[in-house]
């Protein structure tokens, strides 16, 4: 069965991921991981997290991921034997000293990260024979090179489906290095790729005032071709974003969830357009299938289009409901008004109704849910669980 | 501590051959960000020459390796190989069970750009039987010399020329152009340079070529001052004339063995470039706090 892996920033996310319907997370801890912005996870909150996912009967991947300097090996093992202590199913790495020790001290196993580029079926190989678990593909495959690598395979194939792109093959840049010191493959990527540049021919400008050269691709979404990479045996789909938010995450999840479940219950994908009206309420970014069609285009990269401001889709999160009164308990995200027609969406059902009234904690009337993270009250005809989300119907 | 040039023509051989100790050279089919692409029969004759003057020669195959490719890779190592070449550049892993299956892994220089940061994972490729490996050119001397002092293969190292810093499988230079609606005329042309929109002081040469889009720093890196300190940590430097000729390659192997200030400015001034010593003296920043651009 393929797997469906989500990211999760912390352990809220976490739990989001899971409940919207993951099947594996991966989480950075606070050392040896990439995404140094990320609110990476203590090993505590993995200890709770590895518990939440396994009371699930799913499974927490640990990033090891950093391509380290000789003064970053300090206290490996004892880290590694902490996340061996956690319970966490696999750890993601893509130092080879990292992979070698885990296995020589651990008995958790090893997925090598895409920062090795791994686009062939002898890497794979290579890293098979140094007893990796699963191999991370690079994004620069075609489905079909995609097919042909996990029919040689002996490991499992692990393939990115959406979320944001390095413009490099990962881990081979070091823009963000030379350009703002901040080393890329040691968590600090400046993300200098999707800065806008001018370019020249010798001393002349070549590229338009008003649409600047860029490296940046669009995010990646990948939706219609799920079936394919399903057929193909690859192993895990993965999303990436361990910096989202709890929305997009649910959002993206739940999206790839019901694709999966229906594909594999029917062997067919009756309505696409759903799924593709769906995810796009995750984020305002565009997207386009990067490699898999072929080398990418004009169509696949962005020059100035960027327009990241998050959608105000997402109302808030139900944290409670209570069946006698029929009040939910929300907390707010976004502003919303009595009278407004909203949708409630949990993991595998979403319903609309119109707001009659809403409530403070103590029961106050108000004429808006104005501001973020109030704690609100609002009475809603059927049951709904904590997790749900109440989104905004355009 | 040898000194490995690449090389734009093969008649340069004769004058740089008193001043180096080996040539890298390769072929666009395998290879990428090259000083010039030879063909076949020219390398069988780059190592060939090279040998009778008893110098050694590198062949550069560091383009990733893709499934559909690999058959490429071995009918060239077929092709080119003899006793006179002394080993394969190789930037993907891949490129190993393609050499080991023709008996010449121990031909083997693992040049994986940017990921051998480290005394530990350079130790990790010893039990492969590699001819060597290079390290990553974002570390510092000391990382470097210390990785060197107790290093387990041959080590190599860059040591002047513009290194790339982004490798991209993507044709952006083309995708640009299809989206402005007009010829790309630049494709494997060697005068572009993206300027940044915000510091427009920081220009950055790009090539985009068979095997993708490449961007180079700003300055061109040099470590011609440190070879002292280098000599018992790195058995082999590179000297990268990307960008430029084997007139340009024999000035730089001289001031390698006369390394004064005069000539280091007149090069650069007569190239109009500027060199710096690149992560030498200056460690990347881990896990930084807060990131503001």
């Amino acid at each position: 069965m393929t797997e469906l892996l989500a990211p999760a920033g912390d352990l809220e996310k976490l739990k989001i991921a899971i409940l919207y319907g993951a099947d594996a997370v991966f989480i950075g801890g606070q050392e040896f991981s990439l995404r140094a912005r990320a609110s990476n996870f203590t090993l505590e909150d993995i200890k709770e997290g590895a518990r939440f996912c396994h009371e699930h009967g799913k499974k927490l991947y640990v990033t090891t991921n950093i391509i380290p300097h000789n003064e970053n090996m300090k206290d490996l093992i004892e880290y590694l034997k902490g996340l061996e202590e956690a319970s966490v199913d696999a750890i993601i790495a893509a130092s080879p000293y990292i992979v070698q020790t885990a296995l020589e001290h651990t008995k958790i196993p090893v997925h090598i990260s895409t920062q090795q580029s791994v686009v062939n079926s002898n890497a794979v190989a290579f890293w098979k024979d140094m007893g990796a678990e699963r191999v991370v593909l690079g994004r620069e495959l075609d489905i079909h090179e995609i097919k042909a690598i996990t029919e040689k395979s002996e490991v499992e194939i692990e393939v990115f489906i959406h979320g944001g792109m390095c413009a490099s093959y990962s881990g081979r840049c070091t823009l963000s290095n030379n350009m703002t010191d901040r080393d890329a493959n040691r968590g600090g990527c400046a993300h200098s790729c999707r800065w806008n540049y001018d370019l020249y021919a010798n001393d002349k400008l070549i590229s338009d005032e008003k649409m600047p050269f860029s490296m940046s691709s669009k995010d990646l979404q990948t939706l219609r071709f799920i079936p394919d990479l399903m057929d193909a045996n690859v192993s895990s789909l993965k999303i990436e974003g361990r910096m989202k938010s709890i929305h997009y995450i649910a959002t993206v999840v739940r999206t790839y969830r019901l694709l999966m479940d229906e594909y594999i219950a029917t062997k067919t994908v009756k309505d696409m357009n759903f799924y593709e009206e769906e995810i796009r309420k995750a984020e305002n970014r565009l997207t386009s299938h990067g490699f898999l069609a072929g080398m990418p285009k004009a169509e696949q990269q962005l020059y100035n289009l960027r327009n990241e401001e998050p959608t105000k889709e997402f109302l808030g999160i139900v944290i409670d409901y209570d069946p006698i009164t029929q009040y939910a308990t929300i907390e707010q995200r976004n502003h919303f008004i009595p009278s407004e027609t909203v949708e409630f969406v949990g993991p595998r059902y979403q319903r609309k109704m119109t707001i009659a009234n809403i409530y403070d904690e103590s029961m106050n009337k108000l004429d808006a849910a104005r501001h973020p993270k109030q704690i609100l009250k609002v009475k809603v005809p059927f049951e709904v669980h904590a997790f749900d989300m109440l989104r905004k119907v355009l | 501590m040898k000194k490995i040039v690449t090389l734009f023509e093969i008649e340069s051989i004769d004058m740089l051959k008193d001043h180096c100790d080996g040539f890298l050279v390769g072929q666009d089919l395998v290879s990428t960000r090259l000083t010039r692409s030879f063909d076949v029969n020219e390398i069988k004759q780059i190592a060939e020459k090279s040998a009778s003057f008893n110098k050694e020669c590198f062949i550069m195959m560091n383009r990733i390796l893709h499934d559909k490719d690999e058959h490429h890779y071995e009918a060239f190592i077929r092709a080119v190989d003899s006793p006179s070449v002394t080993g394969y550049v190789a930037a993907d892993i891949g490129v190993l069970t393609v050499l080991k299956r023709l008996g010449l892994s121990s031909k083997m220089i693992y040049n994986p750009e940017t990921l051998l940061t480290n005394v530990f994972d350079v130790f990790y490729y010893r039990e492969y039987g590699i001819k060597g490996a290079f390290l990553a050119k974002e570390i510092t001397l000391e990382d470097i010399i210390s990785i060197g002092s107790n290093r387990p293969f041959h080590l190599f190292m860059y040591i002047h020329g513009y290194l790339n810093m982004f490798y991209s499988k993507r044709q952006l230079i083309e995708a640009y152009f299809e989206n402005k609606q007009t010829p790309n005329l630049y494709h494997n042309q060697r005068n572009l340079t993206v300027v940044e929109e915000k510091r427009p002081e920081f220009r950055y040469k790009a090539l985009e070529d068979e095997a993708g889009t490449h961007i180079f720093r700003e300055n061109v890196f040099s470590g011609i001052d440190y070879q002292d300190q280098l000599k018992n940590a790195v058995d082999y430097v590179i000297i990268d004339t990307i960008f430029h000729d084997d007139l340009y390659a024999l000035e730089v192997l001289k001031c390698f063995l006369d390394p004064n200030e005069s000539s280091r400015k007149r090069i650069q001034q007569q190239y109009q470039e500027k060199w710096d010593t690149g992560f030498f003296f200056k460690k990347t920043v881990y896990k930084p706090k807060k990131v503001t651009i």
